[in-house]
């Protein structure tokens, strides 16, 4: 339920209040006008007191609403200053408020033009009809509040956007929906055929580099002059290959680098005896 | 006079025993025969590694094109070890070419 609290509904009731009372304020030479940036006039209207314009101008933000208004003493039968004139629009659907002070043009004249500004802050948000009407106020002679009419307030957004705005800007008080986890989707895979075929790709260069190197002549009959350093350092070397296995199957990162630092030592050593060796071995 | 000389010994070159034609599957057959004659049998072992390296590289390439990139990890590291190796092969066959010795003694 939306809470709105303004005091221009309590200027209202007092002003209500005191016309019942005193009722001694009467407002004349009432001018409504809609016009064109350019000066053009739209719509013009000059009810008299307490008749309201039958028209429902459409107002936008091109087209500024300018209401002047005088205000006389039925007592005196003269025109008065009062302490309070306002121009109020009341939103029909939800019944929000805002009054736009009419500033003073003369003696007991008064003048109120919607700025542009105004229209943008106060109604391009919340389009639609709205009552319009003055509120007046003064300590000796009492207050009136003078129904006018109706107009149309639009920002130029189809009716149906319009309502979706209002409805999204309702706030809501209460529990708000209960989230409901979801689990990432897995990613799509390819079929077990696609992934063996490329597997089976990939080997394939494997067994035919072997079979070219056989065919080129490559052998281990060199490792047989130096036995066991070849040994321990091919040994050394599948020892590595083993801990790039583990590091894939669990061990951490950090861990697998201090194994593979505490086996470079033996294995540049042996290394360099077997290779040394095997090169000395071999006939210039 | 000088210049039959010198057309006679034009043709006495040992690029003209070959006698190659222009079209590209004889460049590519005397290119191949150049190689097996002339390549010692060290560096043809280094070369079929590196052949080894490109191939495995480009079938891992286009497993990714095909299928994704999930998961990304693993065709980095696959990738990345192929080209690694075959960089490092790379320079082993410069270090051990005999027409490099004078650079790497």
């Amino acid at each position: 339920m939306r809470c709105f609290r303004s005091s221009t509904r309590m200027l209202l009731a007092i002003c209500t209040l005191a016309s019942s009372c005193l009722a001694a304020l009467q407002p004349t030479d009432i001018h409504i006008k809609v016009m064109e940036r350019t000066g053009d006039k739209l719509f013009s209207a000059s009810p008299q007191y307490p008749n309201t314009f039958g028209k429902v101008p459409e107002i936008t933000s091109t087209t500024p609403l300018s209401v002047s208004f005088s205000v006389k003493s039925t007592t005196a039968n003269e025109a008065v200053a009062v302490d309070q004139a306002f121009v109020n629009f009341r939103h029909k659907e939800t019944g929000d408020e805002t009054a736009f002070v009419a500033k003073r043009a003369g003696v007991g004249a008064y003048r109120m033009d919607l700025a542009r500004k105004h229209f943008r802050t106060h109604f391009a948000p919340s389009p639609g009809l709205y009552d319009i009407s003055l509120v007046l106020g003064s300590f000796a002679d009492g207050g009136v509040h003078y129904a006018l009419g109706t107009v149309q307030m639009s920002n130029g957004k189809p009716q149906q956007q319009q309502q979706q705005q209002r409805m999204s800007d309702t706030v809501v008080f209460g529990a708000r929906p209960e989230i409901h986890h979801r689990f990432a989707e897995p990613q799509r895979m390819p079929s077990a055929a696609v992934s063996l075929v490329f597997a089976v790709l990939c080997v394939v260069p494997l067994v035919v580099l072997f079979g070219v190197w056989a065919r080129l002549g490559v052998n281990v009959g060199g490792l047989g002059a130096e036995p066991v350093a070849s040994a321990a350092f091919l040994g050394l070397v599948g020892a590595y290959m083993a801990l790039a296995v583990a590091y894939w199957v669990g061990v951490k990162l950090f861990s697998a680098l201090t194994y593979a630092l505490v086996l470079a030592l033996p294995t540049y050593a042996v290394g360099q005896v077997a290779l040394s060796r095997r090169a000395a071995s071999k006939p210039c | 006079m000088a210049r039959e000389s010198a057309a006679a010994a034009a043709e006495t070159t040992p690029a003209a025993a070959f006698n190659t034609s222009a079209s590209v599957p004889g460049i590519v057959s005397s290119l191949a025969r150049e190689y097996t004659a002339n390549t010692p049998q060290r560096l043809k072992v280094i070369d079929t590694y590196m052949v080894f390296c490109v191939a495995v590289g480009i079938v891992q390439f286009v497993y990714c094109g095909l299928v994704g990139t999930f998961p990304y990890n693993a065709f980095l590291a696959g990738f990345g070890s192929a080209v690694a190796c075959f960089v490092f092969a790379a320079n082993l066959r410069m270090k051990t070419n005999p027409k490099n010795r004078a650079q790497f003694p």
